[in-house]
């Protein structure tokens, strides 16, 4: 089965502009949606420098698919879940073949991703770091390490109960179901939390 | 039937190569156009909030 990507603009300019050849072999070995938004951001650069947007849409829609916003992928848009983490907006969602959530963010550099999750391993969440489309890295937590961070952060435990209500998912293990409980219960008491992330990070560095 | 798949894979990565190759874009021009890009994500990221 071919692996879906949904890409930015960067990507595109990267692929199409600086000619990466690494980026483009990646590219054409999956089926990339490109964003309505993306594809407007990207196009609108051409006309601004007065050259052939006409011919660059072409190009575009002859190696990727345009993803125009009909309102099916508006209602699919609003099911997305995020959440943040130090600076860091994670898309949380909910694997149906694993049963359980899943959450991942995406950096432009290895640093930054180990940055993150070496702020992760302090509050003991363990993440599985890997490159993506040759240029991108991926942070990603599985279910008990969701688990852990929505034990400690509120905003966490809302998205989880938004994406839960919003795909009604019965909990299948007893990870998921800890987590729906807690999507459903109001914010853990200040001491909890403290003891918790320790005294290293503080509240504000966490959920910023 | 696979090999074909892939060959034509190729293809389309080296047409786009070419594609990037014709349009020759000028220093001056790649700066441009990053800026407004950056420019067009800051708003973007305004217009969220």
């Amino acid at each position: 089965m071919v692996e879906k990507v949904v890409v930015d603009t960067s990507v595109l300019a990267g692929a199409l502009e600086e000619g990466d050849e690494e980026l483009l072999a990646a590219l054409v070995e999956r089926e990339v949606l490109v964003p309505y938004v993306a594809l407007c951001e990207y196009l609108y650069g051409y006309l601004y420098l007065g050259r052939d947007a006409e011919k660059e849409k072409r190009v575009l829609e002859k190696l990727f698919t345009n993803m125009y916003p009909d309102h099916q992928v508006l209602m699919k848009a609003l099911e997305i879940a995020r959440a943040a983490f130090n600076g860091h907006i994670f898309w949380l969602y909910y694997s149906y073949s694993e049963g359980n959530f899943q959450a991942r963010t995406v950096t432009k550099s290895e640093e930054k991703a180990r940055e993150c999750a070496q702020a992760l391993a302090v509050l003991g969440v363990q993440t599985k770091i890997y490159r993506w489309l040759k240029k991108y890295w991926v942070v990603h937590l599985k279910g008990r390490e969701v688990l852990k961070l929505a034990e400690l952060l509120p905003g966490w435990r809302n998205a989880l109960r938004e994406l839960a209500e919003k795909r009604k998912i019965e909990p299948k293990g007893p990870v998921t179901r800890r987590l729906l409980e807690l999507a459903g219960s109001p914010p853990l008491p200040w001491q909890n939390f403290k003891a918790r992330a320790g005294n290293s990070l503080s509240a504000g560095s966490l959920a910023r | 039937m696979r090999r074909a798949v892939e060959l034509a894979k190729r293809a389309l990565a080296a047409e786009a190569l070419e594609h990037v190759k014709s349009k020759k874009l000028t220093e001056e021009e790649k700066r441009v156009l990053a800026e407004l890009r950056a420019k067009l994500r800051e708003e973007g990221v305004w217009l969220r909030r």
